[in-house]
């Protein structure tokens, strides 16, 4: 299919970078426009160039793995929240798809700088960082940068290649030099934290991409200036109007960040506590998002937070520990994710050891998410005696104990000790090492870690991390929202309907939202018409319709699909630990519940248009003009 | 008949972090709201208005959302344990 545009490209940059570390060629090359209108950019075209580019079975951590690092339509342009991009590679925690998303500036100028995305292939023959400053793009030595900490790589590299905050950099922390399978990438202390991104990042000894552009401006990157302008106007008015995300009512999302969902999570038996073992935590009001914006956070007015490029609704927060052990510790966040990892998973109530363990996750590049959930399975292998104090390098590694889960956290980021590389290979591997039984408490599917939603308090959460593409993950979609804090009024206790609802109207809707290249937090006040209604002035394309838009979600989700079962991924691994199977859930309203996916998972197939092992059938892609993935 | 009140977020300021209120059989929430209300000061407008429909505050029944069951006319019972949740979203 090919339509109108005239000769002019708008929404997209309409150019890739594909840097070869390596032969050291650097090529450019023009964005598939057909591509790019079936899958938009991020998620969607990073899928369909890995599913073309890498052979099934590869070592994620060997030479012919890639790394794409890819915006969307909307980001850099007037659209609100339009900041995204994303690093797409097999995941080597997983073995799996991987896409990880990241705010901040670094999108943005990269789009600006004139390029969609960055095609990272091959090994460099030492230590390298990437400066892209418009037109000129190099690779440069690192070897004098390799092993410094993220934020001082961030530093160093804006001293060295430019003032006044720009350029950008993305980049990895020692923990990704190491090949930490819970490795991030991070820009601006924010994380393309899950599935070990970092660690492909330092197999291929790239430390960092540096970026500074401006031969596109955010207004100019628009086909239709009007209609665009109309609808970031509503967009505007929506956003500013929500009770959760406006600035003018002091929405939750705004004042406490997204901690302020801690409160209702708890209520619903919901947080996960002391690795699963239970849905609420004591300590609660010691950690919730009120009590981190009157005792650690900086005021929201303050001049020393720093939200993502055009953000409207600021969630993001600066921290600092006043006192104690860890005074002096400056961090962003910790957000809700975060504090739940550290707090909660581990059973530890202090906001202070919480903050430290975020600050050190963010200074080595390692994910929060993974980390806690990682730490919460050790201390429970710890108490139950399946790991003795030698293994864990001399620490009590008792639930509770904060000064052992920072401990814990920094050995992590080095890669020290037996502790620090245990759990640097994640739950999963943990688990397969210790033995004993202990992979029925390893909380995690397809060996990445649950983040912090119990599914046992939600059946439709328990369906969405099991199907996931990349693992356990809380994104793709958040049923939490609907079942948990009862937006949509959707019962936590049932599986009846669960499967279509999680299917149409939320995961196909998060892929077309990530792809786009908008923060996935303006879905809460906006939805899919709405961003269609910035993306079609946005790009131009002729004839556009909503209806070929909602599409979109459902494609790039085969493709993904497609991708994991070419790597022999199968209904086997659309599961749940067996904690969350067989282990009734003491507290809440859910209280003696197990997740039912039985009840869901043939159904969600069925509507998916798979078979009954979860694989897309040849009509399916034939349907949806994803031919070349028939298998 | 006893019924605990967990309050978060700024309720908290407002009511106190949790409360146990004697209440006659056959209150419902809506009764319990507009009992709470001429304690809220400043919230009070939050909890008169309360509507499930368009809600400005979040009220859960023993953790479970009251629009699941019969909103502000859900009966209430010995021992129950009501919310008050500010609205929340991300995660």
């Amino acid at each position: 299919m090919r339509f109108d545009l005239s000769g002019q490209i708008h929404g997209f940059a309409g150019q890739l970078l594909r840097v070869n570390l390596s032969s050291g060629k650097i090529s450019k090359e023009p964005l598939d426009l057909d591509v790019a209108r079936r899958l938009l950019g991020g998620k969607g075209y990073a899928a369909y160039v890995l599913y073309n580019e890498l052979r099934p079975g590869i070592d994620p951590l060997g030479p012919e793995n890639k790394l794409v690092f890819m915006t969307g339509p909307l980001t850099g342009t007037p659209a609100p929240l339009g900041n995204r991009f994303c690093v797409c590679t097999k995941s080597p925690l997983t073995g799996a798809w991987l896409d990880s998303h990241c705010g901040g500036s670094w999108g943005p100028e990269l789009k600006w700088a004139g390029y969609d995305g960055v095609i990272v292939e091959g090994v460099a023959s030492r230590p390298v960082y990437v400066s892209v400053d418009n037109e000129d793009v190099r690779i440069n030595d690192a070897s004098w940068l390799w092993g410094s900490d993220t934020f001082s790589t961030e530093r160093i590299l804006k001293d060295r290649h430019g003032s006044r905050g720009i350029p950008r950099v993305a980049g990895i922390g020692p923990a990704g030099e190491k090949l930490a399978l819970v490795a991030s990438v991070i820009s601006e202390v924010r994380a393309a934290g899950r599935g070990g991104a970092g660690a492909v990042m330092g197999s291929k000894k790239l430390k960092a991409i540096v970026v500074r552009g401006d031969a596109k401006k955010p207004e100019d990157l628009v086909a239709d200036p009007k209609a665009f302008g109309d609808a970031v106007k509503k967009a505007h008015g929506k956003t500013g109007e929500d009770f959760r995300t406006s600035v003018r009512k002091r929405g939750g999302l705004v004042i406490m960040g997204t901690a302020n969902i801690v409160d209702g999570i708890n209520e619903a038996g919901g947080w996960p506590t002391r690795n699963f073992q239970t849905g609420m935590f004591e300590h609660v009001l010691d950690v919730d998002g009120m009590v981190f914006t009157q005792k650690l956070w900086v005021p929201p007015e303050s001049p020393g937070r720093r939200p993502c490029w055009n953000c409207t609704i600021l969630c993001a927060h600066l921290g600092i520990v006043k006192e104690g052990r860890w005074a002096g510790t400056v961090t962003e966040g910790p957000e809700y994710e975060t504090l739940w990892a550290y707090g909660p998973q581990c059973g530890v109530g202090s906001r202070e050891a919480i903050a430290r363990a975020d600050y050190l996750s963010d200074y080595y590049g390692i994910d929060t998410i993974s980390v806690g959930n990682t730490i919460g399975f050790l201390m429970e292998c710890y108490e139950k005696g399946l790991i003795s104090r030698e293994e864990t390098d001399g620490l009590d590694l008792r639930f509770g104990n904060a000064d052992a889960m920072v401990e814990a956290v920094e050995k992590t980021g080095q890669l020290s000790g037996n502790l620090g590389r245990l759990i640097a290979m994640g739950s999963k591997k943990a688990a397969e090492k210790i033995g004993s039984g202990s992979d029925r408490f390893a909380i995690h599917v397809k060996g990445m870690e649950f983040p912090a939603y119990e599914p046992r308090a939600g059946q439709g959460m328990g369906l969405a991390y099991a199907k996931s593409d990349r693992g356990a993950c809380h994104l793709r979609p958040w049923p939490a929202g609907a079942e948990m804090l009862g937006w949509d009024g959707k019962d936590p206790r049932t599986t009846e309907g669960k499967a279509k609802w999680i299917k149409d109207n939320t995961e196909d809707v998060a892929s077309a939202f990530d792809s786009s290249g908008l923060c996935l937090f303006i879905s809460f006040a906006i939805n899919a018409d709405d961003v269609y209604d910035m993306l079609a002035p946005a790009t131009g394309f002729s004839g556009f319709t909503n209806a070929e838009f909602k599409r979109i979600g459902e494609r790039i989700n085969n493709l993904t699909r497609a991708f994991n079962v070419r790597e022999g991924f199968s209904r086997k691994d659309d599961t749940l630990p067996y904690r969350q199977l067989n282990e009734p859930l003491p507290v809440g309203p859910c209280k003696g519940a197990v997740v039912r996916l039985d009840e869901m998972l043939p159904e969600y197939y069925l509507f998916c248009g798979w078979d009954s092992e979860g694989r897309p059938t040849a009509a399916k892609l034939k349907e949806l003009g994803l031919d070349f993935a028939i298998g | 008949m006893r019924v605990k009140v967990r309050s978060f977020g700024p309720f908290i300021k407002a009511l106190g972090h949790e409360n146990t209120l004697e209440l006659p059989e056959g209150a419902t929430i809506g009764a319990l709201l507009a009992v709470l209300a001429q304690r809220a000061g400043e919230l009070k407008g939050h909890l008169l208005g309360y509507d499930e429909r368009a809600p400005s505050m979040v009220v859960l029944l023993n953790g479970l959302n009251i629009k699941l069951i019969e909103g502000s006319r859900t009966l209430l019972k010995d021992g129950d344990t009501v919310s008050l949740l500010p609205p929340a979203a991300g995660g």
